[in-house]
Order: C-alpha cells, then structure tokens, then sequence
C-alpha cells in the first residue's frame, strides 16, 4: 500500500522531466520507503561483489536485508535500531544498536540551497540499468574538499540504479553499486527480510551508543570546521569520549576524541581505507581521529581544528 | 585454519579468557605460524572493532613476535578488519551500519604527512597510501572508529545497500598462508 502511494506520486512527478534537486528529494524517499527485491554488484579497489538486496519500506520501520552470492557467506539484517552482521564461518553475530530511535539516515538534501552551495548537479540525460530506464545525474563538488557522484536514477520509481563515488577528477568511479536486476513486488513477507540462519548458540556482540551533552557542555569543539559543514550528531560511548559528526548534506565525516590509550597507541598522520580516509594526531594527552569518506585533505583539516572549548570560547 | 580447538583457543585468547600459561603457548605458536596469526588477527580486529581498544594483558615480548611476523609480511592484506561503509555513492546511508570491510586501513607516512598524490589502481583519488607501520592494536582501534563512523546520523546520500562493504569482506583471503613470513617469525618466543 505504502509502495503504491509512493509509486504513484512519484509516477505523477515524472523522473524524466524533474529537475535535478527534485531528482535527488524524490531517490531519498523511494531508496527508504519502497519494498524492492534486487541483484546488485559492488566494486571497489579492483573487486567485485554480487549480492541480493530486499527492502521493505514498512510505516513501522524500514525493514533489510543484504546478502552475498558469491563469496563467502556474510548477511547484514537492518530492523529498527539494531544492524545485525551474521557471520556464518566465525559464528558470530554483530550488532550495533543505534542511539536513535530509528536507524535511518537523516533525509539527504534537506536543503537544497545549502547543498547547492557545496556540489552542482547537472542532469547526465538517459540511460539504462537492470533493463530498465533510468536517468542519469552527476553531482559535482564545487571544491576539493569533497568527491562527487553519478547515479543513473529508476525512470519509474527514482531508486538509483547505479551509483558511483568519483575521484577527485570526477570521472573515474573509486567505487560503485550497480543492479543487474530488480523488481519491486506487491508485497515482501517477514521471512524474506529473516536471516538466512538465527544464529542460535552464536557468539553475539552488541555495541551501542549513546547521546552526548551537545551542543553545550562538550570540552571539545571546532570552531571553524571545513567549508560547508555542520555539526550533526555528537555520540559518546565511555564518558570522556566523544564522536562528532559533521555532514555537508552528502559526505559525512566523524571525529573522535579520546584519551590516549593505555599503550600510547594512535594514528598520526594519515590513513585510509578505499575511499574512506583517516587522519589522527594529538592533543595533550588526548588523540584525535577524524574518518570520512572524503578527501584526505578534508580529514586533516577537522583533525587540525579540534581545539579544548575553553580555548576556543 | 580448519583447526576447531585452535579457533576456540584464539577466540578465548582474544577475549582474555585463556589462561596464561595456554596463553603464552597459543602465542609463541603465533609467532611462527602466518596462517594462525592471520585467524588471530582477524579475531582481534572483529571484536575490537566493536568493543573498543585491544587490550595490552599479554607479555610484551610475545605479543611483539606476533607483530613482527605481521609487519614482515609483504601482503598487508592478511589483516583485515571492519569498517564502516562509505556513504559517499555507493553506499552511503546510513544507518547505524557499522562496517567491515574486506580492506586493510593504510597508514600514510611520516606522521603528519599527506601521501602525495599518485593514482594507482585501486587508489583512493588521494593517491596510494605508504604503509610504514602495521599494529595490530591500532589497526583494531581505527577500524573501530570507521565502524562508529558509519553508526552516525546526520545527512548522508542515501543508498540503496547502505552494507555493501559489511558484506562484501572476505575473511577467508587472510589465511593464505605464505611460507616466506615463517622465516621472519622471531624464534625467542618458542617454549
């Protein structure tokens, strides 16, 4: 029922003739709110992974499942507050149970004039995925501190077909999610969304965190953090440790704020992991890491803006 | 690393319920056997990945054989962790997804340098990260960050499979063993 309504409006809309920001408002709502069943590929450094997708878009939760086809055996579950990693060989189950109600992502592009501002989005004309239309988008960042994007977006129902993370050259994809096929069923039974095994008798690990005292309150701030960015969450998992996230309505980056460990370990300098960077240094005798998948430069200057409160005041 | 008693004396190793004197066998066990040492560090970096900090409870010396045949090892590859998933395109979105990650995270050296920029295959757009350092206790505690990463809120380019990373890992590729690392195995540790 709640697919037909959003099929519907989003058929009245019409993807081929909408503007590129509408384009972008109407994918964040189908990717949530669809019931949708698909084949997709994964690529990254040289790799690729083929797995099945189910979604379904319940008005009590946004409800799925993800599972590898080849490979090794890996199931990730989303259900409410918890995403749950089964991991068959080892025996394990991995949960991490969000301090949110729910684990869905704020809405993308809640304001298109503040993304505007950071990215330009240039409608890329028609193409074609999974055997079906789609509409081509390319989403450029209008500075290096950030990468940009190309997503071929479902004619019908906006959901994105493909999807690219570029480099900082905008042509080359440094990542990519493509369908091979999808389908958008009447209706997705529980026990499509279940996990392949319950994992009875595993080694189960959760891990959650909480809120933090923000905005006020924090004994670490940056005052000026890299163009276009704002604060959007600050989490804390042990009392003197913080996690601020920062997004600029697309890119998302987390900084971390901790003593220094007990064995004196901590990243200085610069890490990555595909297109994900890192950049780590300290403080006094705390240390500072900042994660997110944008450019390295972008990493380091939130590591180098982290500053006590006290000093910045 | 079909071994099952071996397995469960890692993963009781890794979480600090082996008793020492099993503990310090296991280990000078590590410090000569790659393939054993690449289950262990795959079991180290699993749990800490959400737990948080790798404790330092095991003696110095064995724990440093362990490293040293990690470090020595030309294919960092042996040592993957988790890792939260990027938003950025492909992935994105958000939910509390915590990642893992078939990749290793590169440390870029020297400290307090951007690695210059030099598109290889497979590179970030950043260029191809030096890896000067391999710890297995920092690599878990990165990995831990990248994992709360991807735990946050706040906007995101949504996804159609925001965990494509989580599943796309492939633990089973860290238990090649390769024979010339056994040479590099410290042989003071044995009992």
């Amino acid at each position: 029922m709640r697919t037909a309504l959003v099929l519907c409006w989003l058929l009245a809309a019409g993807v081929a003739s909408a503007a590129p920001e509408q384009l972008l408002e109407r994918m964040a709502v189908a990717v949530r709110e669809l019931d949708y069943v698909g084949t997709l590929s994964y690529s990254h450094d040289g790799k690729l992974e083929t797995m099945r997708l189910v979604h379904r878009g319940d008005a009590a939760g946004e409800r799925g499942r993800l599972t590898t086809i080849s490979g090794v055996r890996r199931e990730v579950i989303c259900e409410g507050r918890d995403v749950k990693v089964f991991l068959p060989d080892q025996r394990t189950v991995l949960v991490e149970r969000s301090a949110r109600a729910s684990t869905l992502p704020k809405l993308v592009v809640a304001d298109p004039a503040q993304l505007a501002a950071q990215y330009r989005l240039v409608d890329l004309g028609a193409g074609r995925e999974a055997g079906r239309a789609c509409r081509a988008l390319g989403i450029e960042p209008r500075d290096g501190l950030r990468y940009g994007y190309r997503l071929c977006l479902d004619d019908a129902t906006a959901l994105p077909l493909r999807t690219e993370l570029l480099d900082e050259g905008g042509t080359r994809a440094i990542e990519s999610v493509v369908f091979s096929a999808i389908e958008f069923p009447e209706r997705i039974a529980d026990a499509e969304l279940a996990p392949s095994d319950p994992g009875h008798g595993w080694d189960w690990q959760l891990r959650e965190s909480q809120p933090d005292a923000v905005p006020t309150g924090l004994p670490w701030m940056i005052a000026a953090p890299p163009s276009g960015f704002a604060l959007t969450d600050a989490l804390a998992t042990q009392p003197d440790q913080h996690h601020l996230a920062y997004s600029d309505g697309l890119a998302a980056v987390s900084v971390f704020i901790e003593p220094v460990a007990a064995d004196g370990k901590g990243l200085e300098g610069a890490a990555r992991i595909g297109a994900m960077h890192l950049y780590g240094r300290r403080v006094g005798d705390h240390q500072i890491t900042a994660v997110g998948e944008v450019p390295a430069a972008t990493v380091r200057a939130f590591a180098e803006a982290v500053a006590p409160a006290v000093a910045a005041r | 690393m079909s071994d099952d008693p071996i397995r469960e004396q890692l993963s009781a190793l890794a979480d600090g319920e082996l008793p020492r004197a099993e503990s310090e066998l296991l280990l000078a066990r590590l410090a000569r056997d790659p393939a054993l040492r690449a289950t262990w560090a795959r079991y180290h970096t699993m749990g800490e990945a959400l737990r948080g900090a790798l404790p330092a409870r095991y003696p110095q010396a064995l724990l440093e054989g362990v490293r040293a045949g990690l470090a020595a090892e030309p294919d960092h590859q042996r040592a993957r962790g988790w890792r939260a998933p990027l938003l950025g395109a492909a992935v994105a979105a958000g939910v509390a997804m915590l990642a893992v990650l078939a990749m290793r995270i590169q440390l870029a050296a020297p400290p307090g340098e951007i690695v210059p920029t030099n598109a290889g295959s497979g590179g970030s757009a950043a260029g191809e990260a030096r890896l000067v350092d391999y710890d297995p206790a920092l690599q878990a505690r990165l990995n831990g960050y990248v994992a709360r990463h991807g735990g946050v809120g706040g906007a995101r380019l949504p996804s159609v499979a925001p965990h494509v990373q989580i599943a796309a890992q492939d633990p089973e590729a860290v238990e090649e063993p390769r024979p010339e690392t056994i040479v590099a195995a410290p042989a003071k540790v044995d009992p």
